[in-house]
């Protein structure tokens, strides 16, 4: 019972964007399309997946006095394979993402995770806090992605969806439409969940 | 007492550090010819090919002396290619450059193909980094056109409005310095087919 609470806690309660504001640097910059959304949140999920668990299975064995830079070994270390995948998988998906595949190391949800759960549980629940937490980022940057292709360039994962009379708003996909995208989905969040609550 | 902390603890982290750097080692074994591989194709392959030179099926080495030849006279070159029919007649070359002006994002790369005779046949774009929905314009087919049946002995020139001599193209709306630099990087190609391919 308690892994659902702690994979609906990532994905809704505690989303790592739209609630907890964390790792906005890639959340910003990556999403002027939904695919690149979508990308971005499945190689940090990845990351995080592996990171929560070796970290958890190693919580006993590393000292408290240097558990930062092992965490941050771990991830890197994780990144850096994921880069080195994408790179021979997917190359188109890797050069649009570009710059943002090695910053997942200091992506702060990342690390957060590692300190405030993986470090203190055990592997399995900290599986599903990964899943959980990198499911809500997926999400929130996929939808972000989706609001602001469709506005921005028309057309949803590529597929023209407004032509013909549409004038696409550059603004969404160039960097002021990032703020203004995430800030009505928070807005919209924040709205429904205080609905939800009264 | 502390002593011995210290070279605990550096102990510890030598340890997960040096296992971090094996399986990164062992991963780059792996995929290091795959992502050349990748990169190979996605910039030289076959479709990139009949993009570049209409009626060729592939790309085929041109011999290295000249390719070295030409990389000490022109740092901005990259690479020349044959293209070649199914039966393996030689039915353009294609020739692999950065702008020699920058346009927003820094340089571009660009696959120019040049017919035996010494006209433009097609131009890909590789890498950039211009603004997206301005900058990038310069992809269309409509400004990439314009270039079709220009020929080599000519120094190809951006107006912004009203072109009225042959070697003049129009710029792409709002991205003049973009259209510069695409500009700039066709001229340099076909210098290079000039004075070292023709």
């Amino acid at each position: 019972m308690n892994l659902v609470k702690n994979l609906k806690n990532g994905i809704v309660k505690e989303n790592p964007i739209f609630v907890q504001l964390l790792g906005m640097c890639p959340t910003l910059a990556v999403t002027t399309s939904a695919l690149n959304g979508l990308g971005m949140g499945l190689a940090t999920t990845t990351v995080l997946i592996g990171s929560n668990i070796v970290i958890a299975s190693l919580r006993k064995i590393i000292p408290s006095k240097i558990r930062i830079p092992v965490f941050i070994v771990v991830i890197a270390t994780f990144v850096t394979l994921i880069d080195m995948f994408m790179h021979a998988y997917a190359l188109e998906l890797y050069k649009s993402l570009g710059l943002f595949i090695p910053l997942i190391v200091v992506n702060c949800l990342i690390l957060g995770r590692a300190e405030s759960y993986a470090s203190k549980n055990d592997v399995v629940p900290s599986i599903f806090d990964a899943v959980g937490m990198g499911i809500g980022f997926t999400l929130a940057l996929t939808v972000l992605g989706m609001v602001r292709e469709l506005l921005g360039s028309g057309s949803l994962f590529g597929a023209t969806i407004l032509g013909g009379s549409f004038e696409p708003a550059l603004i969404m996909i160039l960097p002021p439409g990032a703020f203004l995208a995430l800030g009505f989905l928070i807005g919209l969040v924040n709205f429904i969940s205080k609905k939800r609550a009264a | 007492m502390m002593k011995n902390e210290i070279v605990k603890l550096g102990l510890v982290l030598l340890i997960i550090t040096s296992i971090a750097g094996g399986l990164l080692a062992v991963s780059n074994t792996v995929t290091a010819d795959l992502i050349f591989e990748a990169e190979e194709k996605a910039s030289s392959g076959p479709e990139v090919a009949m993009e570049v030179v209409p009626g060729s099926s592939q790309f085929e080495n041109v011999n290295e002396e000249t390719i070295n030849e030409i990389k000490n006279d022109k740092e901005k070159f990259v690479d020349a290619k044959k293209a070649v029919d199914d039966s393996g007649n030689v039915v353009g070359y294609g020739i692999r450059t950065l702008s020699t002006v920058a346009g927003y994002g820094g340089d571009m790369e660009l696959f120019v193909g040049v017919s035996p005779e010494g006209e433009v046949v097609g131009v890909k774009v590789l890498t950039m980094a211009e603004t997206p929905g301005l900058g990038t314009n310069v992809q269309n087919q409509e400004f990439k056109d314009q270039f079709v049946g220009k020929s080599v002995d000519m120094d190809i020139e951006v107006v912004k409005s009203g072109v009225s001599e042959d070697n003049q193209i129009q710029a792409v709306a709002g991205a003049t310095f973009s259209s510069n630099s695409y500009t700039s990087a066709v001229n340099n190609a076909l210098d290079i087919f000039e004075e070292y391919i023709k």
